[in-house]
Formats: structure tokens, C-alpha cells, sequence
């Protein structure tokens, strides 16, 4: 029987968020979270069916700077903190519950005894996940693909080839540090792809990306294969594979999602905001900051106050129907494209590791229902971008348009009236970072160090989470000081080697702080001299 | 991803959310008073974003709960950081690609060229020249008047296909023009589809399965202004 290759990809990323400066940082809790909720659940899944001999296959990146915080010692020991604070809370919830809330009382015990089965499970991996994952790399069971260095939406830098480029060159080579492999695959961030990316894709080796679903639709050539089989990006060898945005909104819809049931667990009503602050106050943020403490009791219910308890047997069923459900989905769709095209099709299902366990309490044990209930597919079959490439495919050229994952499908999000005013001083930072660059070639010891901290701060500047989050209205003024930052920090540098000095304070304390990319070169922004109209 | 909406939040959330945005008595306010006071000034303050009426109110609100900083704690700055300019004393001019029918400019007038202009010209206006050219040949150019305030411009563009760049131009009453500086060239979005309307007839199988790709159980296709485009002209035509 035909069979669909359905590839799964996933991608964990995280701002780099380190502020030793403070004893706790709430934005810090960004990694913590999922750390515990995702990563290490997931982790600790796949190690399972490993174990259990389950022949599952899927493509995972993780992304540099998350890689960084998650190798970082002082974000180590706080995140021990963390759970051990957790494990704490959860010891006098459950006392508290069994008294006064019994119906909480069993969810308290499922919370306490998961932070501890999470802690143990960190120490005895020697508190690196990575380790793991590299495990089941060289088991055959994942791919693990590279990314950008900061998570750079590309096509807002198009016209600083260096600055893509030595995104595209830090990202891999922090792969090759964590992952002592190098990759074929390559995630773009917020799938941001423009026409001549692929080029520079290729030079460094990688031979597939995801790219948007309506990237085919839309392109400016006809592809006769309609999105179901991977595609030449131009005449590059690197090939492109289109996301399934009808199969993954099953899953990320969050109207209709599976992660919408009224079984599953409620993410937004959590103790640290339900109970009396003078209980909570130890778990929160100073001062009187109430924020999530992972304690969540309660089921989604429907779209009022009035929320019941969560029952974890009714959630546990849903989570068996919504996978078979998705495999249903995907062997109708398999069946459907084998009849029509005569091919096998290749379907590709991309999403963000964080929507597993954290967003979806759920979504760790639907992965692993999907993966193992997959094996018995005789319609689909789990593989990998670079297993389907080595059977050696003719692949269609496609020629595409600039275009991203978000909404609108190109760089609406990325370029609003909130976060545009970034790009003026982002571009002009890559500007005089090409220029010093150019002035100051192969520079040694202090000077090189200064130079080289300043192309940190610039590459730090180019993530796309502070404009993203601008455009979302959420921790606004910590992107916005982030980028100021950043960008400021630059300008200290610039400011000074033009003067030819260095501010050894300032280099001292920038290198502590942004701790990131210990092999920087900063030659990499070597340029020539942009053309002056 | 939201998986609640503001109607299901609890009325200690709802106050709590409502202090932080600063309204007053938060704690004596009905839970329907909390809902449509927060609904106001959240509409109050999208009315003037580019969302294009998509946007899912109910972020922000779900935002507020997870995402609010005090504010007592702060980033520090490293020593010797300065605040960054408004603008760089520089002449030039940036066009960025927003999506099918925007482009998004920036640029700024070194002082120092304002004054040599002054001298040249005399008082004389600015303006952004936009042109869209296709292999060499220009296919369509307009002036966009912009007052010396202005440092930003969003720039509607209909060409379906091209290159396009904007000049930043000063011109004085008399009709002179000085090109100040020039943008590089962004490439337009061209769409097979659009530009082939006469072969949808002939590949109705073959679009029905670039649509399966972006159609959701309910229906719904993905939000893309040129992927409705296209499926106008599928209507249009009488297929699917």
C-alpha cells in the first residue's frame, strides 16, 4: 500500500534571558517553565519509547540561544531553585487540599510528584538535556536541525547579506559546539524566507527547511506537486518543505484545536493568581508580582467563570480519541493524495515544542499516543526530511515569494506601527558593525574582544522575539529595553573604536552579562562598503 | 495559541488585570463591568493599529496575566550606554517589504544636506519617489509628498510583479528636483496564479490540491491577502 511520509518537526526556542544581576528575573521563567513543563517531559517521553523499541522518527531544533541558557551554569542552579521552590509549594498544597479542597487534593499530589520525577530526572542527566536528545540523534530516532544564532527573521535583513550570513554561520556552528554533528536541516525562524536565502543556506551545507504552507500557492512558478512532495528552492540544492497548515491546525487552531477541549487542563487559572497572596507570596515575583506557580486545578470548561475541577480520566480519554482522531486525519489525507497524484506524498507537520506540556498539558501524552498508534499506520509512516532526501528524489524547482508563518503569511507582524522603529537602528548597528569590520580586520586580545562583543549585541538585537513581542503587546517594555540595550551596548563599541580606546568596564561587564557565542568572530561582518547613491 | 477567552476568567483575575491597566475600583466592579471596561480600552487601543480586524482581542488580556512586570525591577544598562538618537545624521532612505501591497520606508536628512539644499534651492518640499520597474524598464513611478516631520512612510504598491525602490527627492516651486537618496530594490510578490488567470480552468485538480494544503477541517482558509486573491479568481472562473 502507498504509503504519506509525515514528517514531524519541532522547534524549541527561547530568548536569551540572563540576568544574574538579580537574584530572581521574572522573564527567566520563560526557560524554567518549559524546561519542566516541556523539554524534559518530552525528553523523557521519547527515552520511553526508545526503551520500549517504538521505531519513531522526528526532526527537532534547538534553537542557540536556548542552548546557551540550557548549558549555562548560574541558569542551572536557578532552575533547581525553581523546582525545588515547586516541590515546596506543592508539599503544603497537598496539605492544604487534602483539608480544604480535597477535590484538588489528587491533582496537587500528579503536580508535586512530576516536579520531583523532574528533578531527579535533571540531576541524574548531569542537568544536560542535550545529552539526551544527541542520544536519540545517534539512535536514528531524530534529526536535529540548526537554526539561527538569535532567531533572525531573515527577510526584514535581506539587503545585510553579511549579518544573514553570519546568522546562518554562528547558528551552525553553536549546533556543531552542542550537538558535535553537523546538520542538514535547517529551521527558519517564523518560517521567514525571502528569494536568494537558499544560497547561502547552501554554502554552509544544509540541504532542507521548512517553508510556509501557502508559499506553494502562491509562488511564482507553477508546482505540479501542490505542496505534497519537498521542492528545489531556485536552483539551489537545498529543498524546501511546505508545511501542512490544514493538518497542524487540528492541533494549533485556538478556536477548534484539540487543545481547546472543555476535558483538558485550564492554562490560565493557576493558584499563583487564585489564592490569598499572604499563602502565595514565597512563589511569586517581588513585589506582590502574581504570576504562574504551574499548580492549575482546573479544567477549560467553556467560555465562563465558572470552571469544574479537572478530571484527569476524562482528559486521558480525550487525548487517546484526539490522537487517533489526528492519525484518522492523516491517513484519509494520505489515501486521498496516493489516489489522486500516484505518489507517495510527503506531509510536513511543523510546531513549536512549547505548545507540548506547557500550552497543552496534554500534548506530551498525544505525541506519544500519535507516535507509537503510528507505527500500526499502514497509510503513513513517521520519517524525516533527510531520510526522505537520501532516497535521492528529482525534485520540482519552485520559485517563491518572500513569505513567514505569520499571520497575513509575509512580515506583517514582524513590521507594525509598534515594532518598525526598531529596524532603523537595527540596520544601522549592522551598518557600523560591517564598517568596523572593515577597519579593524584581525584585530588580537583586547580589541578583538571589544569587537567582538559588540557583533553579540548586534546579533542580539536581531532576534525576532523583541519585535514580535512589541507587535503582541505583551512584555513590551522588556523587549523594548532589551533592544535598547543591545543596540546601545553597540554603539559604546562603535563610539569608542572610532576614538581607537576600549571601555574595558563596559567589555568586562558585557561579556558577563551576554555570556553567548564564546567563538564570536567578528570579522564575520566583513563587508564591502555599501554603494552610496 | 489562546486556549481561553477573556469570558472565562475569574473575577480575581479580571481585577487584578484591571488594576494593572489602571482603572480605578477595580475591586467594587461587577465581573460584566470588568469585561466591557477592559474590552473598551483595549479597543480604545487597537482602533489605531494596522490589524486589519483579525487580531485576537483576547491575548492581550490572557497577556496581561502572564506577561506583567513590576514596575520596580528593570534592565540596567552597561556603562557608557547612551540613549539611542531619533535619527542618524546621515542622508538616506530604507524600503523594507511588508507584505503583497505594503512597503514600509524609513529614512532621514543629514543637517548638514539640509543646509547645502537650502542654499541650492531654496525652500523646497520632500518627497518620496516610487518606482516600480520590470527588466529595466520602469512600469509605473508617483511622487508621495512628506513633510520635513516625517521620517516613516507605509507604501501601497498594486503592481502585481517588479522591482521596486523609493528615492527620497527635494523640489523646490520652480519644478527642480534633487535626488537625495535611493533605496535598493525589493522584489514585488508575483503569483503564477494571478498572472496565469486563463490556466485555473485547466488545473482545477492541481489548485484543489495547493488548497487542501491550507484549508482546515472547519473550512476556513489560511489568512493571506494574496491567497483570497487567488481564490476569487478560482470563483471567478467558475471552479471548485
Amino acid at each position: 500500500m502507498p504509503k504519506a511520509s509525515v514528517n514531524l518537526i519541532l522547534h524549541a526556542h527561547s530568548p536569551y534571558v540572563r540576568h544574574l544581576e538579580y537574584p530572581k528575573f521574572l522573564e527567566e521563567n520563560w526557560l524554567f517553565e518549559s524546561l519542566c513543563e516541556s523539554y524534559i517531559p518530552l525528553l523523557m517521553m521519547l527515552k520511553e519509547l526508545d526503551r520500549e523499541n517504538v521505531p519513531f522518527h522526528l526532526s527537532i531544533c534547538f534553537s542557540p540561544t536556548l542552548c546557551t541558557m540550557l548549558l549555562d551554569e548560574p541558569l542551572q542552579e536557578r532552575f533547581i531553585n525553581y523546582l525545588t521552590s515547586r516541590i515546596e509549594l506543592g508539599e503544603k498544597e497537598v496539605e492544604r487540599t487534602k483539608s480544604e479542597a480535597p477535590k484538588f487534593y489528587e491533582m496537587a499530589s500528579v503536580y508535586l510528584e512530576s516536579y520531583r520525577k523532574c528533578l531527579d530526572f535533571y540531576e541524574n542527566c548531569g542537568r544536560n538535556i542535550l545529552s539526551g536528545f544527541i542520544e536519540l540523534h545517534e539512535k536514528g530516532h531524530i534529526d536535529l536541525m540548526a537554526t539561527a544564532a538569535t532567531h533572525c527573521y531573515f527577510p526584514l535583513y535581506k539587503d545585510y547579506e553579511s549579518a544573514v550570513k553570519t546568522q546562518i554561520e554562528v547558528g551552525i556552528k553553536s549546533h556543531i559546539h552542542f550537538f558535535h554533528s553537523a546538520p542538514s536541516g535547517f529551521w527558519l525562524p517564523e518560517c521567514g524566507y525571502y528569494p536568494g536565502l537558499e544560497k547561502f543556506l547552501a554554502q554552509y551545507g544544509i540541504r532542507w527547511c521548512q517553508i510556509p504552507a501557502h508559499s506553494i500557492i502562491t509562488a511564482r512558478n507553477r508546482i505540479s506537486s501542490g505542496g505534497y512532495q519537498p521542492v528545489m528552492l531556485h536552483d539551489s540544492p537545498v529543498a524546501g518543505f511546505p508545511r501542512d497548515w490544514s493538518l497542524t491546525n487540528l492541533v494549533w487552531s485556538d478556536s477548534t484545536g484539540y487543545p481547546c477541549d472543555s476535558d483538558y487542563r485550564e492554562f490560565y487559572r493557576d493558584i499563583g493568581y487564585d489564592l490569598d497572596m499572604d499563602y502565595i507570596r514565597p512563589y511569586i515575583h517581588e513585589p506582590d508580582v502574581r504570576v504562574f506557580t504551574g499548580y492549575k486545578y482546573m479544567a477549560i470548561t467553556g467560555r465562563t467563570e465558572e470552571k469544574r475541577p479537572y478530571n484527569r480520566k476524562a482528559a486521558a480519554a480525550k487525548v487517546s480519541l484526539h490522537a487517533n482522531n489526528f492519525l484518522y486525519h492523516l491517513r484519509r489525507k494520505s489515501l486521498s493524495l496516493c489516489a489522486q497524484t500516484q505518489e507517495e506524498p510527503v506531509l510536513n507537520l511543523c510546531f513549536d515544542v512549547e505548545l507540548f506540556g506547557h500550552r497543552w498539558y496534554e500534548g506530551i501524552q498525544f505525541l506519544k499516543e500519535v507516535l507509537i498508534n503510528g507505527v500500526n499506520e499502514e497509510a503513513v509512516a513517521f520519517t524525516t526530511p533527510s531520510q526522505i532526501l537520501s532516497k535521492g528524489r528529482n525534485l520540482e524547482m519552485a520559485e517563491l515569494n518572500e513569505c513567514s508563518w505569520g499571520r497575513g503569511g509575509f512580515s506583517d507582524p514582524w513590521l507594525d506601527s509598534e515594532n518598525s522603529w526598531v529596524y532603523r537602528h537595527i540596520h544601522k548597528a549592522i551598518e557600523r558593525m560591517e564598517e568596523l569590520a572593515r577597519r579593524f580586520p584581525n584585530q588580537r586580545s583586547l580589541k578583538c574582544r571589544f569587537l567582538n562583543q559588540a557583533a553579540r549585541e548586534v546579533l542580539l538585537a536581531m532576534s525576532s522575539d523583541w519585535p514580535y513581542i512589541l507587535h503582541d503587546k505583551t512584555s513590551v517594555m522588556y523587549a523594548e529595553k532589551r533592544l535598547r540595550n543591545h543596540l546601545g551596548s553597540f554603539n559604546v563599541v562603535y563610539s569608542n573604536m572610532c576614538r581607537n580606546s576600549v571601555h574595558t568596564e563596559w567589555l568586562i561587564k558585557a561579556e558577563k552579562r551576554n555570556a553567548i557565542f564564546p567563538d564570536m568572530d567578528y570579522n564575520l561582518f566583513y563587508a564591502e562598503e555599501r554603494k552610496k547613491y | 495559541m489562546v486556549l481561553i477567552k477573556i469570558d472565562s476568567l475569574s473575577q480575581k483575575e479580571l481585577e487584578y488585570i484591571a488594576e494593572q491597566e489602571g482603572i480605578d475600583n477595580a475591586s467594587d466592579m461587577s465581573r460584566d463591568d470588568l469585561i466591557e471596561c477592559l474590552r473598551d480600552l483595549y479597543d480604545d487601543e487597537k482602533s489605531d493599529a494596522e490589524e486589519g480586524g483579525e487580531e485576537n482581542i483576547q491575548r492581550r488580556f490572557v497577556s496581561a496575566l502572564t506577561d506583567y512586570r513590576g514596575g520596580a525591577s528593570d534592565v540596567t544598562s552597561l556603562p557608557g550606554v547612551e540613549e539611542l538618537p531619533e535619527l542618524y545624521a546621515e542622508t538616506s532612505v530604507h524600503v523594507l517589504l511588508k507584505n503583497a501591497t505594503w512597503l514600509y520606508c524609513y529614512w532621514s536628512l543629514a543637517p548638514l544636506d539640509m543646509e547645502k539644499l537650502t542654499q541650492e534651492l531654496g525652500d523646497f518640499e520632500l518627497l518620496l519617489h516610487v518606482t516600480v520597474s520590470e527588466e529595466g524598464q520602469i512600469i509605473d513611478s508617483y511622487d508621495i509628498s512628506v513633510s520635513f516631520d516625517d521620517c516613516q512612510w507605509n507604501i501601497n504598491v498594486n503592481a502585481p510583479r517588479g522591482m521596486a525602490q523609493v528615492s527620497l527627492v527635494a523640489q523646490n516651486s520652480a519644478g527642480k528636483r534633487v535626488e537625495l537618496a535611493q533605496s535598493g530594490q525589493v522584489q514585488l510578490v508575483t503569483c503564477y496564479w494571478l498572472e496565469h488567470r486563463d490556466e485555473i480552468r485547466s488545473n482545477e485538480d492541481l489548485l484543489r490540491l495547493e488548497l487542501g494544503l491550507l484549508t482546515n477541517r472547519e473550512g476556513a482558509i489560511l489568512s493571506c491577502e494574496t491567497v483570497e486573491s487567488i481564490v476569487d479568481c478560482i470563483k471567478e472562473e467558475g471552479v471548485l
